[in-house]
């Protein structure tokens, strides 16, 4: 392999490392049933249980930067939360120093079936299941990994840096950062350290050194880990920035401990090892043994603190904020007629929200979509989940408690549609805003839509009779309206473009769509609270 | 000028005439100059719009919420005079069904009982 087919594998692997990561996070939110939830929420609920799971995680899948990302995953999923991931990632931390060991154990073979037969699967069956982008994503995940680590290996062949390397035998700090810098090079560092142990047994390198080197490629890991996360926010990125913790405390401490050692001779890590009646490979693979486990047990017992810490210089994202159940946990759908209550808590606050779309619109014209497509997602994220807790609880409600249900899947329903049709509404606005002609209606309908927005809204969280009929009486079919207007426009005394006729025709059809579709869900409120079957409101 | 509320009396009606623009930045202050006006529970209220150039949704609910108040304690509001895009508004939002809307003064005040 020429240098450049190198850089080539290295490129390429990384490519492929993102594309899979996307791929596994993308599935895994789609796997994302409560059932499973609920058994990953049993499993992580004890955190010695839960390291121990993340350490057999370690020493199976050998890498600490995937099983972090394979977390990320799960945590932007909502499957589990940060504090619960966070003793898997200190396990796996610990479990990953088997390689160390097992320098020999490879999973290549299998990673390549693994992303044939997923693969081939995903291509050929029709509506194939989530599962199987899981294995593709997290197949191709480890294959590109497994890429640049093959590159990199070649790159460690070459004489110059060898030469590199045994340059820096009795320099600690240089070794120290050299082989941070490699780690964060090659993604792997277990590889620098396996590879200076060898050179420890081969004695190119003194005890002494490879101590620091595996100090230091260990926090050039945690580096490389926190710079392939860089496109992430909110909690997703907390779990890089507890690994980076991890590591720099960790690191920063061994160190401490390294130089008081050698400086003044206090008998400390390298004394431990060097006393260990085995061979010096394997009392260098302790060393690497004993920083995963001493960070491991530092970040456990101080991880509330650390990540409370974090939590304040990265805050859930918009989407985490919004797209989540605030109400309904999962241990509510076991309390049927309070989950009901929660179900309708949790509607009023998807409504609520909607409002939100309409206020960049008074922002510069035209800047409006790109403010509220990352508040689109959040939305669908939590309709989907007031839609999956409502389908859950349909198993679990009394006979006489159906209607009211059937009344929440309804609206639920309605909320959906309300949705798509005000992101289609303010689409058009957003259109209609670049016209000179057009803008002056645009504003107007804004403004007349926002206060029936409002108004229903208002109403709804009220819970009044009167004030939500009031709210739908007002909300009745306003395609007479419309229709005057577009009139008026298209006879008026300037010629509309084609492009303008469509986007009038798309304003004010989108508006009466909205405004439709608000009616329908103020009618399946007053049905509801005719009936009383309809028992939230603001005063309770 | 962005906003001006003037009272009248008028045969017993508390006549309100609402000048200039009624939006999101003057629609706090008109809200609380509004109630003030209500203080003594008039029966009978007339808001005129006619002066009224624009008004923004934050605007619309505070005429609601003025017509809302006078519900509460029993009286009588009317609305008159809204012309152009504020009688636009108040159609397309459907708050002309909300409100008694009437084109001029002696109308609304006919029709009060």
């Amino acid at each position: 392999m020429n240098e450049l087919e190198v850089i080539g594998s290295f490129v390429a692997g990384l490519g492929l490392f993102f594309v899979g990561i996307k791929t596994l996070t993308t599935h895994l939110a789609e796997l994302t049933g409560r059932r499973f939830r609920r058994l990953l929420d049993r499993s992580t609920r004890r955190p010695l249980l839960a390291a121990l799971g993340g350490a057999a995680l370690g020493a199976t899948m050998q890498t600490g930067s995937a099983i972090t990302f394979i977390l990320v995953g799960m945590v932007s999923a909502g499957m589990i939360s940060v504090e619960r991931s966070l003793p898997v990632r200190l396990g796996a931390a610990v479990g990953t120093s088997a390689m160390v060991f097992i320098a020999t154990m490879d999973i290549k073979i299998f990673i390549l079936f693994i992303v044939g037969i997923a693969g081939i699967s995903l291509a050929q069956i029709r509506s194939p299941k989530p599962f199987l982008g899981v294995l593709f994503g997290g197949g191709v995940m480890f294959f590109g990994l497994d890429m640049v680590g093959e590159s990199a290996a070649y790159v460690t062949a070459i004489p110059w840096f060898e030469k590199a390397i045994t340059g820096v035998n009795g320099a600690p700090l240089t070794a120290f950062f050299m082989a941070g810098i490699l780690s964060l090079a090659i993604q792997s560092p277990q590889s620098v350290a396996i590879l200076a142990i060898a050179m420890t047994v081969g004695g190119v390198l003194d005890t002494w050194t490879t101590l620091v080197i595996i100090y230091g490629c260990n926090l050039g890991g945690g580096l490389s880990t926190y710079l392939m996360a860089t496109g992430l926010r909110g909690t997703s990125r907390q779990i890089t920035i507890f690994q980076v913790w991890f590591n720099v405390i960790t690191a920063g401490l061994l160190l401490l401990l390294f130089f008081l050692e050698r400086s003044y001779g206090v008998p400390l890590v390298h004394a431990l090892v060097t006393s260990l009646k085995v061979e010096t490979g394997q009392q260098m693979a302790f060393v690497y043994l004993i920083y995963n486990v001493l960070g491991a047990i530092i970040m456990f017992v101080f991880r509330a603190p650390i990540l409370k810490k974090i939590e304040h210089w990265c805050p859930p994202s918009l989407e985490e904020d919004i797209g989540k159940l605030q109400y309904l946990h999962d241990h509510a759908i076991d309390t049927p007629n309070l989950a009901l209550e929660l179900a309708e808590k949790e509607e009023l606050r998807f409504l609520a929200f909607m409002p939100q779309y309409i206020e960049p619109l008074r922002d510069k014209p035209g800047s409006a979509k790109l403010k509220t497509q990352a508040l689109g997602r959040a939305l669908n994220q939590l309709h989907k989940a007031i839609e999956e807790a409502l389908g859950d609880l349909g198993q679990h409600v009394r006979p006489e408690d159906s209607e009211r249900l059937i009344n929440l899947v309804n609206r639920n329903r309605v909320l959906g549609s309300l949705h798509g049709c005000i992101e289609a509404f303010c689409s058009s606005v957003s259109d209609a805003q670049k016209s000179t002609h057009l803008s002056p209606l645009a504003m107007l309908v804004t403004e007349a839509f926002d206060a029936t927005l409002g108004n229903a809204i208002e109403a709804a969280q009220d819970n009044d009779l009167e004030d939500l009929t009031l709210a739908w009486t007002s909300t009745d079919d306003k395609s007479d309206k419309m229709r005057n207007i577009r009139q008026r426009f298209l006879m008026g005394d300037f010629e509309l473009s084609d492009n303008e006729r469509l986007d009038l025709m798309a304003l004010t059809t989108g508006l009466e769509r909205a405004i439709w579709v608000l009616h329908e869900y103020l009618g399946e409120l007053v049905v509801a609270d005719e009936r009383q079957i309809h028992t939230y409101g603001a005063g309770n | 000028m962005s906003l001006n509320i003037t009272t009248r009396g008028l045969d017993g009606v508390l006549a309100i005439d609402i000048e200039g623009k009624l939006d999101t930045t003057t629609s706090s202050g008109a809200l609380e100059v509004l109630l003030q006006q209500l203080q003594g529970d008039p029966p009978s209220v007339l808001i005129n719009l006619a002066p009224l150039e624009f008004v923004s949704s934050a605007g619309l609910r505070v005429i609601l919420r003025v017509a809302k108040r006078v519900r509460a304690y029993g009286g009588e509001m009317k609305v008159t005079g809204a012309q152009g895009v504020v009688k636009e508004v108040l159609e397309i939002s459907g708050f002309d069904s909300l409100l008694s809307l009437y084109d001029d003064e002696d109308q609304a005040l006919a029709a009060f009982n």
